[in-house]
């Protein structure tokens, strides 16, 4: 048996190890070069004209069109607002659940069922509720008296974008809460309980103590989610149709099905894809710079 | 503490008390004005309007199945393709850059193309739906990659170097020690990885025409008929879902984190 | 050592057999049937309301039992259909054998079926019952003039209003520019960038003696500035209504009017609301009288469909005088033959009133090769009048200077085409 050690064993140990890494990982790789040619191909429809020929007309009409114009900066106001009051939230949240000691089973449970809520249902039923004559202004209008509604959802108005910020929020502060709620269960006792001996308070513990020590566990996800806001689709595209809230995802949807405009979908598409992907590039870049320095 | 307790409730739980609601009352008590939270009557008409009109039956066996098969393949793919990232330490930055990379593209830049290749490749509008598997495919394998990758940075590689001294081969070993020693995340990977699937809703309707999966019938029902059978559906939907998360929840809370899913 | 090395190659080629036997599975099952697949059966893809489903299958089931031939019913909007069969066509194979499309869509679907003189016998009396413009629509745009598409069930719009809250709609243009004074935001306009917005105003350009391919006429601008003296009242939602969206603003009591297909009709009734709170009228006559623009589902054979022969026979059921008859009588589609109306039951009368009212001004949008195109720069101007404040003569110039540039050819219609 001890012949295993002799005469170049190990160096085949080790291109076994490499060969079966790279069978591991091959069939991952081709699945994710699959999208990459999906993404080339429709490239090539976003720059190609009828005759085949490179063209940047697609383009130009694109920026032409005022309705990619509001696009992009509804694309940028509501998912910077939108992760900043769910990364507000859900943190609150998490460190004032921690004080939470019976049937702790029973509200985590409710805290995860936002996971089975499919997105589709989820914003038809924010639709009832927030309609000109929907639940909540039934419920004003029970309890206040008058016959003047709120228009939660007129197109156009900053209510409207304000309404629209804060439905998609609150699907996903669900989700944050329950990360900070985990990673704050990851922490030691001790490190809270020396400060508390010492006299610090909770608000003092938490922000000292447990935040700094989450935040880098915390600090990619929240990154990453952040980065994924800027995909949201159906929110503005159920509550307030295409031409009421713009955002990227539905101006590319509109050409593609309203207008049969395939080529301005794809470029629309496309110029989202190359922002979502720098940003993650800079995200993980920043992280991997930070880690190296701390 | 009670407060927060009753707002966390009245959050989480009141867009499904609406469901509910809408499913069990006649489709007059959701146009009257000002609407009630109490509906004056209560009735099945809904679900038995669902019952009749379609083979809601077909339908959700076809998205389980496809959740199901989407499932078991991303894990196919994607968990030994993160036990090797987690190992390789040449490939790892390349690997999971890689896969975080191609998760944000959105699903709306590739539909059409994917199309276009499925069908002659005789997966578009599938009956057993292999085109839309494919699809749920390419979207869960990152997701099941960055899961497992951080799974199994927590299985020290020593376990599998001391299996390998018994003569087990690398790929052996991963499967009889490593996947096991990190079933928890895995198992919360596999509940995200069916969930997105069986809610997944922009590729099921542009790739399955005839034999249709729940969301785009949800949607088709919302569209243009009647909203109380809609949310009929939309309850048929639900169910199983909270089912799973209730028995598996805490798995699903660190393998999302891990995974970036949110 | 050697048996630890023949167990990884083992698993490597095991590993490999499994994948090609995968693949192989897969391809295979590509012509394996399912849980949801038929063979031998005529499929036919409608666009069909969910409450609809039941009574049109049962129709269906008539013609499978009197002719042996099994009908499978798909319920699809026009769009996915239009995607199915252009999706069927790039792979020259496909499964649907009859397809229905709106009649704005047919120009563009037109190279993906197949003609019908030869294939279908009973065209020449349907063609004469049927009028000229409900026929044309589906009649080729180039000079073979082949019978590409026939007509299912026609329809046109009307307006459909609050009766408990506007106890008598408007009649004509001024009562529905006071109504616009008096009650803003009232009317809901199908204000989204698609078909629908100009299919709200063409009507009213047709009132006003214009033309929809000559914009610079008095009539267009007469029409135009008729709009925009009505936008006070017209509900801000509308910029983004679509047909589904500006009929639940009417469910919910948003706004007291707005214009309509006949679907609309089955679905208010579904949550009883028609005919006591809700009902249809005419649409309000102009300076040239009334008119209204056609829609409507008109049937095709797709080239790649596996049943032609037996689909033909499902068209020439589906276009006979007593399927049509039926159709109106259980679903309330309006039919393309004349002589099919009949006797009106009451309850249709009480229903559908504004539509059936309004059954001989029905004119259709343009047959010309770039009919889209052309939409496209009307739903500009008009986008630009209701929503962005822009002066209607403004916006016409831009509109006629823009559909200069498509060019005459674009502009001529297929009679003058083909003389």
């Amino acid at each position: 048996m001890h012949t295993r050690f002799l005469r170049g064993y190990r160096p085949r140990y080790q291109r076994t190890k490499k060969m079966s890494y790279a069978a591991a990982a091959f069939p991952a790789f081709v699945i994710l070069s699959i999208q990459m040619v999906l993404l080339g191909s429709a490239l090539l429809a976003a720059t190609t004209d009828e005759t085949g020929r490179w063209t940047l007309e697609h383009v130009s009409r694109v920026f032409a069109d005022p309705l990619f114009t509001r696009g992009v900066l509804y694309n940028v106001i509501i998912p910077v607002t939108s992760v900043a009051l769910e990364a507000l939230v859900g943190v609150g949240m998490a460190f004032w659940f921690m004080s939470v000691r019976r049937r702790k089973m029973l509200w985590r449970t409710i805290a995860v069922v936002p996971f089975a809520l499919p997105e589709i249902v989820y914003l038809l039923t924010m639709k009832l509720l927030f309609r000109e004559h929907g639940y909540l202004n039934s419920l004003l209008v029970g309890s206040f008296g008058g016959s003047e509604v709120i228009h939660w959802l007129e197109p156009g108005s900053a209510v409207l974008t304000g309404t629209v910020i804060l439905i998609d929020a609150w699907r996903v502060t669900p989700f944050v809460f329950l990360l900070v709620l985990a990673a704050l269960e990851q922490l030691p006792e001790s490190y809270a309980e020396a400060a508390r001996v010492d006299g610090a308070s909770r608000w003092l513990v938490m922000k000292r103590i447990q935040l700094p020590l989450i935040l880098p566990v915390l600090g990619v996800a929240l990154a990453l989610r952040s980065i994924d806001a800027f995909r949201i689709f159906a929110a503005p595209l159920v509550l307030a149709g295409v031409e009421g809230l713009p955002v990227l995802s539905t101006v590319a949807y509109h050409y593609r099905t309203d207008m049969n405009d395939i080529a301005g979908g794809s470029v629309v598409a496309l110029l989202l894809t190359a922002f979502l992907m720098c940003g993650t590039a800079a995200v993980i870049w920043s992280f991997g710079r930070w880690r190296r320095v701390s | 503490m009670t407060v927060g307790l009753a707002v966390l409730a009245l959050v989480n739980l009141g867009p499904i008390s609406l469901v509910v609601r809408q499913a069990l009352s006649p489709a007059s008590e959701s146009v009257r004005w000002p609407l009630e939270a109490v509906p004056r009557s209560l009735s099945w008409q809904n679900v038995q309007e669902l019952w009749e009109t379609h083979d809601v039956a077909t339908r959700v066996t076809l998205s389980a199945w496809v959740g199901l098969a989407s499932m078991l393949c991303c894990f196919v793919v994607g968990v030994p393709a993160g036990w090797s990232l987690g190992r390789w330490r040449a490939a790892k930055a390349a690997g999971t850059g890689g896969a975080l990379l191609v998760r944000m593209i959105p699903p709306i830049a590739i539909a059409l193309p994917l199309t276009s290749t499925l069908i002659p490749a005789g997966l578009y509008n599938h009956p057993w739906g292999f085109g839309l598997i494919l699809a749920h495919v390419l979207t869960g394998t990152p997701i099941a990659l960055l899961v497992s990758f951080a799974a199994f940075r927590d299985v020290p590689p020593e376990l599998e170097e001391a299996a390998h001294v018994d003569g087990c081969s690398p790929l052996r070993a991963f499967a009889m020690i490593a996947v096991p020693a990190a079933r928890g995340p895995l198992a919360g990977a596999a509940v995200i990885l069916f969930l997105t699937s069986w809610d997944e809703f922009l590729y099921a309707l542009m790739i399955q025409l005839t034999n249709r999966t729940m969301p785009p019938l949800l949607y088709y029902y919302t569209e243009y008929g009647q909203l109380g059978a809609a949310s009929a559906m939309a309850l048929v939907m639900i169910l199983p879902a909270i089912a799973v998360i209730g028995f598996l929840q805490r798995f699903v809370v660190r393998s999302s984190y891990a995974g970036g899913v949110l | 050592m050697h048996k630890f090395r023949m167990s990884g190659i083992r698993v490597r080629v095991q590993r490999m057999l499994l994948g090609v036997l995968v693949t192989l599975c897969g391809g295979a099952t590509g012509s394996c049937n399912g849980p949801g697949s038929d063979h031998g059966n005529v499929t036919i893809a409608v666009a069909l309301l969910p409450s609809e489903g039941a009574a049109y299958a049962r129709i269906l089931g008539e013609f499978s039992d009197s002719t042996g031939i099994g009908v499978e019913l798909v319920a699809q909007q026009y769009q996915q259909i239009r995607e199915a069969l252009r999706a069927e066509a790039a792979a020259g194979f496909g499964e649907l054998d009859v397809v229905e499309f709106d009649v704005y869509l047919l120009p563009d679907v037109a190279t993906l079926v197949q003609p019908l003189d030869s294939l279908m016998h009973t065209l020449a009396g349907l063609r004469e019952a049927v009028t000229a413009d409900a026929w044309n629509a589906g009649v080729n745009l180039d000079s073979s003039r082949k019978v590409l598409f026939v007509p299912h069930r026609l329809n046109w719009q009307a307006m459909i209003y609050d009766a408990k809250r506007l106890v008598k709609p408007p009649q004509t243009w001024e009562d529905l520019r006071l109504l616009a004074q008096n009650r803003p935001a009232s009317i809901g306009i199908k204000g989204a960038r698609y078909e629908g917005l100009v299919c709200d105003f063409f009507p009213f350009l047709w009132q006003a003696g214009g033309e929809i391919l000559d914009p610079r006429s008095p009539a267009a601008l007469t029409a135009l500035k008729f709009f925009s003296e009505i936008r006070s009242g017209i509900h801000p939602g509308s910029i983004s209504f679509k047909e589904n969206t500006v009929l639940q603003a009417q469910e919910h009591q948003e706004i007291l009017l707005h214009f309509n297909w006949p679907f609309a009709l089955p679905l208010l009734r579904s949550r009883g609301l028609l005919p006591g709170s809700i009902r249809s009228a005419p649409l309000p006559a102009g300076p040239h009288g009334s008119a209204t623009v056609l829609g409507g589902g008109y049937l095709g054979v797709p080239r790649t469909a596996p049943h032609p022969i037996e689909a033909v026979r499902l068209l020439e059921f589906l276009t006979s005088e007593t399927t049509q008859r039926r159709l109106l009588k259980e679903l309330g589609w309006f039919p393309p033959r004349a002589s099919a109306w009949g006797e009106l039951d009451e309850n249709l009368r009480q229903e559908a009133g504004g539509f059936i009212a309004m059954k001989d001004q029905v004119r259709a949008r343009p047959l010309v090769q770039n009919y889209d195109k052309i939409s496209v720069l009307w739903q500009t101007a008009l986008a630009q009048v209701l929503f962005e404040g822009e002066d209607p003569e403004g916006a016409l110039h831009n509109l006629s200077l823009s559909m200069d540039e498509l060019g005459p050819r674009a502009l001529t219609t297929q009679t003058q085409q083909s003389e």
